[in-house]
């Protein structure tokens, strides 16, 4: 990953006004497209046809699909030619696919056992609302896991949340901040900002 | 800091991006394996431990205190497993996996044996149960689905709010401080000296 960057980065300051307004305007259409993308695949995939078998093949998969993600934007983002604007894209791609696959299996898991939750067969909306009330750590508890299995995924997700949060948002700063740095090099004294 | 020490130290400290490639990504995986397998290994342990369900008393204080010693210890052990580290930077991450979990089922423990004991909370706890509640208390999301309704288990709760508040900002900074002063002491001439942008 080191010396590979195929492209030497270019601090937006160098670009032409014009450039940078369509470098911007591109990164930030690209990740308005994944995002509008995934959405309406989980308010059309048949989600609430689905059986034990089914939500647990769901969940194994949705996690290999977010670790693979999440690998490919941090490989992407030591790449690019603008690692500021591709930190953001990989961030709103990111984001939206680890609550939207969170979303979907609270949702899947609520039409299996419509006790998993406190509120009865939750809609896509219910489901949804819910993981986000998780992430921003409101937590109203107007919906709350009841089942074992549905607390068990929640404080799954509460843990990654941390990691998003902490860990997310700071790998892809710190390696477009590397990458702007050009190469591997890395400044030796860049300790927590 | 005094040299002796530094010379009987087997392996010197690099930064990760000093090694080669091929070199950092052994390590990365390696480190990454290592974080999954301990942290699942503490979960599973949390699992299997036996609990007595005896009154509460002075054992409860003695295991409690056990408890506590045993945390100690623990993040001890972790710093100077970082101070010793050839990578000390995956090391106080990899420290980081293993003392959250730590925390948050040490909590639990603590829940379940209070629920079991004298009950205290909204609803009798399982181990799930517990462990979902100290993670609600520990992320700041505070459902309010289960609660301490006795005064000793709000005050248990409260200490598990303030303690990890501390241990967000107090233990984890450590772990990376004693990272960075492990790579400054290998080099104190070389580049010790440029900090700071």
């Amino acid at each position: 990953m080191a010396n590979s960057g195929p492209v030497a980065p270019a601090p937006l300051h160098d670009l032409t006004r014009a450039q940078r307004r369509r470098v911007i305007a591109l990164g930030l259409l690209r990740a308005l497209a994944a995002a509008a993308a995934l959405l309406a695949l989980y308010f059309l995939a048949p989600l609430d046809r689905v059986t034990a078998l089914s939500l647990l093949i769901f969940m194994v998969v949705g996690l290999l699909i977010l670790a693979g993600v999440t690998a490919f934007q941090v490989v992407a983002i030591v790449r690019s030619a603008h690692p500021g604007i591709r930190a953001v894209e990989a961030l709103a791609t990111t984001v939206p696919l680890f609550l939207l696959l969170f979303s979907a299996t609270y949702f899947m898991m609520s039409h299996i056992d419509n006790d998993s939750f406190t509120t009865h067969a939750l809609t896509r909306i219910d489901s949804l609302y819910f993981t986000v009330t998780v992430l921003s750590t409101v937590g109203f508890g107007d919906i709350s896991p009841a089942s074992q299995g549905a607390r068990l995924l929640v404080t799954a997700q509460m843990v990654l949340n941390l990691v998003v949060l902490g860990a997310g948002v700071r790998l892809l700063a710190g390696a477009a901040k590397r990458a702007r740095r050009g190469g591997g090099q890395t400044d030796p004294s860049s300790p927590s900002e | 800091m005094s040299t002796p020490s530094s010379a009987s130290r087997p392996v010197q400290a690099h930064r990760l991006t000093e090694v080669s490639p091929a070199e950092r990504r052994r390590a990365l995986t390696r480190a990454l394996i290592s974080m999954v397998v301990t942290f699942f290994a503490v979960i599973a342990l949390y699992y299997v431990v036996p609990l007595s369900t005896r009154e509460l008393g002075v054992r409860s204080l003695v295991r409690l205190g056990v408890g506590l010693a045993l945390f100690v210890g623990i993040l001890v052990w972790l710093v100077r497993g970082i101070l010793r580290s050839d990578l000390p930077e995956l090391r106080a991450a990899q420290a980081v996996v293993v003392a959250v979990p730590v925390f948050l089922t040490g909590y639990a423990v603590l829940y379940y044996v209070l629920s079991r004991e004298g009950g205290g909370f909204t609803e009798p706890l399982t181990r799930t149960s517990a462990l979902y509640f100290a993670v609600v208390v520990f992320g700041s999301v505070g459902f309010g689905d289960i609660t301490p309704t006795s005064d000793l288990n709000r005050i248990v709760v409260m200490s598990q709010v303030l303690a990890g508040l501390a241990f967000i900002a107090v233990a984890i900074r450590i772990f990376f401080a004693a990272s960075r002063l492990r790579l400054n002491r290998d080099r104190p001439a070389s580049d010790g000296g440029q900090r700071g942008e």
